[in-house]
Parts: structure tokens; sequence; C-alpha cells
């Protein structure tokens, strides 16, 4: 019952923030204040966890700690290493084992084995030509606010390549570069000229299927990017040192949210948010009737601010709290069916009463 | 469900001579009933028995259905003949012999008897066994191996086949998946008993069908033979087509009936997923998909390209694997994981995929698919 139970989230002053957060950063400040300190309340993607994995053994494939022949038993360990720390997050244990959770898994695996051996020539032909490969380079602002990991430097004669790898998808409905990465490498080029002095004259995006994309950029657009991001920290940790409320740093929009793994503690968020498909496909409410199916899943009415809601396939093993005598109940992730306000449960599906 | 069925009780007329031919039997639907489900061991197969089974044989007129109403008989007499008719009411009438048009009906003829379900306990990873997968293939292939059965199962009793009958198939789900139920049940009512034999005998009987003893000359061994591997692609009279399931011959495919059985009998079964195709009806497949690939492209203008070890091709911006019907598209395993990284790796896009069932049978059909989808 307890972990169903959403926790007082804390609001502290942010220490740290990665070049990849800023997008989420700039679109819901909370959201982020809550990701650097707390747990997410709920599931991360398993096609993330995946991506992690993928990120690992490119990383070890960039620092030569491993030969394309031991490539499946390299690929082995880094899977049970997180389907290990999965399978004790309980919002996450269904995802256990990640090879038939994640869609197309054997396709990303024989993806990353043959980018990670690509990456492996490249390593000795680069070699070959007296030039030079940095994997996973940290590099940090001066005061230490903006902090991030560059996957891939490369050095040769025409200057130095900022390479960064993605796993997923990286490109927006216009065909262009998303604009969250195009900003997040704007902001390593920033932070690599003021760690060593040289700017970068290639940003490179690299997906799984090779397509390298190079990101048009100068240098100053990289120092405005960066400093909009120091200037979007010190109003956030300025805002939060005067002793404001959570209300004040988020901003419900259902972009915002989609993605939003503290949702179900944010008030904004369920004072805005309609039923509408535009929004994600949570309910909270009080239950108005409970009933166990001859399947031995469990249906639920709810009555919201607005209408009655049907939920069905909900698994008690999953939501112990179906069992206990219970009032408001809040489930994130549903699935919605054909017919107006009914849902049924995913595998995403997260309940807390 | 007519009560009973009358002439026109006229002195009635020379007949006319196939005016309406109706091609096979008409289908057969088992009602659903709770059972107790049981597992095969030792096999990947569960089974469902019931010694009271209701059986529909369903006639909708080849899909077209009976047009016709209720009405009183006789219309006013034409002839001096008719004069004896007597006047009925509530007569269901068909259009065609003068009555309304005002209802469309199928004949339900319903016996019990012995029904035996077969199914697969699990879906072998990489495969996808739901009957609505590959536009018709996995269908093709469940019936396939129902007819297969059917014909080794009379092959070993030395029975005519026809003593067990086929129903349509029925999904439920297996582990999370869809699978479909092969129905078999007694052609007698209250069951001659064959059906309850098949079950008791259910390994062996499929154990044959994919490993007889070679030069036994039993049904199954026929199938395996070299000459008929060489000579039927699909299905023909030495396999599984016969004249009551003409309805089915374009579905039957006698490679696809051999590797369902397959998975029956073993969860473990990837129909070549694993890179192994020395089973008998996988022997040949990647030649012969290239083979139906070549011809396809042959008219149209597109690029042939080996995508690691399956055969596809690159047409402008779109890019195609030629896959095995049986293959689960939506999460490829094994050596599909392995082309469609392939695919991915050396042009960045996503591949789409056509089946060997289709290419086979119906390239233009084909075509036309993946015209509709480019639109």
């Amino acid at each position: 019952m307890m972990r169903h139970i959403i926790p007082q989230l804390p609001i502290m002053p942010l220490q740290r923030v990665s070049p990849s957060r800023f997008t989420a950063m700039k679109l819901c400040s909370l959201q982020e204040v809550w990701a650097s300190k707390c747990d997410p309340l709920l599931p991360i993607f398993p096609e993330a966890r995946l991506g992690s994995v993928i990120h690992k053994m490119l990383e070890l494939s960039a620092k030569g700690l491993m030969d394309i022949e031991q490539f499946d038993d390299h690929w082995m360990v880094q899977i049970e290493k997180v389907e290990m720390k999965i399978a004790q997050i309980w919002q996450e244990e269904q995802f256990v084992p990640l090879s038939t959770s994640v869609k197309n898994y054997y396709v990303k695996r024989a993806l990353c084995y043959k980018v990670a051996n690509n990456i492996l020539r490249k390593m000795l032909y680069s070699r070959q030509r007296s030039g030079r490969v940095n994997p996973e380079l940290r590099v940090n602002s001066p005061d230490g606010y903006i902090t991030g990991i560059i996957d891939l430097i490369r050095k040769d004669n025409d200057g130095v390549q900022i390479v960064d790898y993605k796993t997923g998808l990286y490109m927006s409905t216009d065909r262009t570069v998303k604009q969250e990465y195009q900003d997040q490498l704007k902001m390593y080029a920033a932070l690599y000229f003021t760690q060593c002095g040289i700017w970068a004259n290639r940003l490179t995006i690299i997906g799984l299927n090779q397509v390298e994309l190079d990101i048009p950029f100068t240098p100053s657009e990289c120092i405005d990017v960066l400093n909009s991001a120091k200037q979007l920290i010190d109003s956030i940790n300025a805002k939060i040192h005067a002793g404001c409320t959570q209300e004040s740093l988020a901003n419900p929009t259902p972009e915002s949210c989609k993605h939003c793994c503290f949702r179900p503690a944010c008030a904004l968020y369920w004072l805005y948010r309609d039923n509408t498909m535009i929004w994600p496909t949570d309910i909270r409410g009080k239950i108005i009737h409970q009933q166990l199916l001859g399947n031995g899943l469990a249906k639920v009415i709810v009555q919201d601010r607005l209408s009655e809601m049907s939920v069905r396939r909900l698994s008690p093993a999953r939501h112990t709290f179906l069992n206990e005598d219970i009032n408001q109940v809040i489930l994130c992730n549903l699935k919605r069916e054909k017919s107006l306000n009914s849902f049924v449960e995913s595998q995403f599906t997260t309940g807390f009463i | 469900m007519p009560k009973a069925f009358r002439t026109d009780l006229s002195f009635g007329a020379n007949a006319k001579e196939d005016d309406s031919v109706l091609q096979g039997s008409p289908s057969l639907v088992v009602e659903s009933k709770d059972t107790l489900v049981e597992e095969i061991s030792g096999t990947n197969m569960s089974v469902c028995f019931l010694d009271n089974g209701r059986v529909w044989r369903i006639n909708d007129n080849g899909g077209l259905l009976f047009k016709g109403g209720e009405c009183q008989t006789p219309p006013p007499p034409t002839s001096v003949k008719t004069k004896v008719i007597p006047t009925l009411e509530n007569q269901w009438i068909s259009s065609e012999y003068g009555g309304p048009s005002n209802e469309e009906i199928a004949l339900g003829a319903p016996k019990t008897t012995e029904v035996l379900r077969i199914f697969p306990t699990k879906v072998p990873i990489g495969l996808e066994l739901n009957h609505h997968h590959s536009k018709e293939a996995v269908r093709g292939a469940i019936f396939s191996s129902a007819f297969l059965i059917q014909r080794v199962f009379a092959s070993i009793l030395d029975i005519d086949p026809d003593e067990i009958e086929i129903g349509n198939l029925a999904q439920r789900e297996a582990g999370g998946k869809n699978v479909a139920d092969i129905v078999f049940s007694d052609r007698l009512a209250n069951g001659s008993g064959f059906v309850k034999y098949l079950k008791e005998h259910l390994t062996s009987v499929l154990t044959e069908a994919c490993l007889p003893v070679v030069g036994s000359g039993s049904y199954a061994d026929i199938i395996l033979s070299q000459a008929h591997l060489k000579g039927c692609p699909s299905s023909c009279v030495d396999c599984l087509r016969v004249f009551r399931n003409m309805s089915y011959h374009g579905l039957l495919d006698w490679r696809l009936a051999i590797s369902y059985v397959r998975i029956l009998l073993n969860n473990e079964h990837k129909v070549g997923l694993d890179g192994d195709f020395s089973y008998p009806e996988l022997v040949g497949w990647r030649e012969t998909a290239t083979m139906l690939r070549d011809s396809f492209i042959k008219t149209f203008n597109c690029e042939q390209r080996l995508w690691d070890t399956l055969p596809g091709f690159k047409a402008s911006s779109r890019v195609f694997i030629v896959v095995n019907p049986l293959w689960d598209l939506e999460n490829p395993y094994g050596i599909l994981a392995d082309s469609v990284a392939a695919a991915i790796y050396e042009t960045g896009i996503e591949p789409e995929f056509i089946d060997t069932f289709n290419l086979l049978r119906r390239p233009g059909w084909c075509h036309q698919e993946l015209s509709k989808v480019s639109r």
C-alpha cells in the first residue's frame, strides 16, 4: 500500500543540470526541480532503459574496452544490470525481460552491433591517419551548474567534431533534428570551448541507422544557448530561495506533461488538464463502483470533476490498493477504448491513492 | 434453422442442370463452451475435448445469403393442376420462388457430437500465429495443418478423412498473444469416437505428420518425398487438395502446414529464424523467396538487394524484405532482425515486408497493396 501513496516531493535549488535536460527545463521548471532530487513516480519507458544499454555498449567500443567478438557477452552483462535495476522499481518490474517489453529489441541489438563495429573500425582508421578519438568527455561550465558528457570527440587535421549518439527518434516532423538535440549539442560546443579553448567545427548526431547529421551553428549561438540555460537556472533557484510554491514553478501543458514522470504529484496539472486526447490518459477521482471480474481482473468506475469513467482490466496484483477499501484513486498511463470515458490498463499504468 | 422443407406442392418440372453450384462443403461452426484445457506434455499444444459439443453446418449461399420472407401460399392458382394445393400460412418462401424479399438468412443444421480443439500453448519467440496476420497466410497455415492432421489421421486408421470434420477457426489468447483453435468434430451425430481417439494419440499423429518413417509409403511420407517436394510449390491433389475442401484450395500450403505442426510439437521451433533451413518444408526457402522476388520486381523499376541473409528490394525511397508468413514482423527476431538492421543500417529506411505466401499466389495483389500503402 505504502508504495502507492504519493510522497511529499521537496522543492530544492538546482545544483547541476545536464544540457540534455535544458529543453524539458524550459518547458516546466518544476519537472526539472523534482527530477534533480526525486525518484520518478511514473515508469521510465523500457525503450529508454534499452537506450542506456546501447549507449553503454557504444561507450565501451569508443573507449576500446571491447572487441566486437565480445559484443554478446558485454550486451548480456549490461542488459542484466539494467534488468536487475528495474526489477527493484515497482513501477517498472513488469518490463523484465526487456527482450519482450521493448519493441524491436533484437533489431536494436543488431543495429548496436553494427554501429559498435563501425566505431571500432573507424577508431583503427583514425589511428592509422594519426587522428585522435576521445570518447566520453565530461564538460562543465565554470560555475559547475551545467555539466554533461560528450559521447565522442573526433580530432583530425580538419578540426574538432563533437558527436552525440541517439538511440531513439531524433528527427522532428519537419525533417530537421529536434530542437532539443540542436540546443544540447550547441551547449556541448560552448562548454567544450570554455573548457578546452577550442571551437568545434562540426556538431554531429549519429543515429543507430548510421546516418550522420551535422547541425549548423555559430559560436555566438552556442554561447547564447548556454547563457540562457544559466539564466534559467538562476531564476529558478532565485524563486526557490524566495520560498516559492510548486504552483509558481509548474507549467502544465500537454507537451510538457506528456513525458513528465512527476505529474501525479503536480497540483496544477490536475487543475489544468481535461479528458481530451491531447493530455496524457490519466484519471483522478472517487471510486463509485469496484468489481472483480471473472478473469481475475478488476473494473472500477471513477467519478472525477467532469464525468464518470470506467477502467477495466486492472490487475489487483499490480495495483494492490484495489484489495483495500479506498475512496480516491489516481490512475496514470491508461489506454483509451473506443467508447467515450472507457479505459483499460496498459503496461505503463501506475496507480496511486 | 428451418423446422422442415417442402416442395411447391405441384407436380414439378424437370430439374435444371447445374443452375447453382456450391463449391466444397458449407462451413462448420462449433459453439464455444467452457471446457477444461489440457496441456499435452512434451509438446507445445493444449487441447479442449467435449463429448457433447454443438456443431452447426452453415449454408450462407456462398456468402450471398438466401433472400425471401414469410407469406401465405399459394398465390392465386394459374394452373388447373394447382387447385388442390392448400392455403398455408407463415411459409418462408425464397424470393427466387415468388416469396417476398424482406429477409436475408443463412441456413443452419446443428448436431451434437464430439469436438476437439487444438491450439499452441505458447507462441515461440519471433513467430506470429494470429490467424489475421500476414493477410490470410497464417489462416492458410492453420487450415492447411488441420487438413494435414485430418489426412494423416485417416491414413493411420485407414478411414475416410471425412469421418472427422474441420470447423471454422476460433480465436483465443495464449501467453498474451492471439492464437487460433483448430477444431475437429466427428461427422456422425453423437460421436463416432474418432475425434476422441485423435485426442488420445495426438502426439504420435502429429509426429507422423512431420517425421514419417522414410520409405513407408504413408501419406506423410509421400508429402515429404523428394518428388513432391520439388513438384508442389503450395498444394496439389497428392497432398492437401480434395473436393470437399475446394473452398480452401487457395489457402492450402503443405510447407506451412508442416511448419505449424512442428510449432505445435515444439515451442522452440523457429521456422528458419535461427538460420536452420534444413527441415524438408524449409529446404530451399531462401532460394524460392529470391526467385519470387526476382519475378515480382521484373516488371517494376526496383533494385534487387540482399539484406544480410534475406532477399529484398529497394523501390525508390522504400525498402522491402521477403519474409516467411509465420514470422513476427512487429518484433523481428533472429535472421529477420539482422536483415531489418542491415536494411536500416545501409539505407536509413525502415523496411517493409512482403511474404512468400502472397508473392507466390497473388503477385498482382501484392503490388496493389504496396501501392495502397505508399499512397
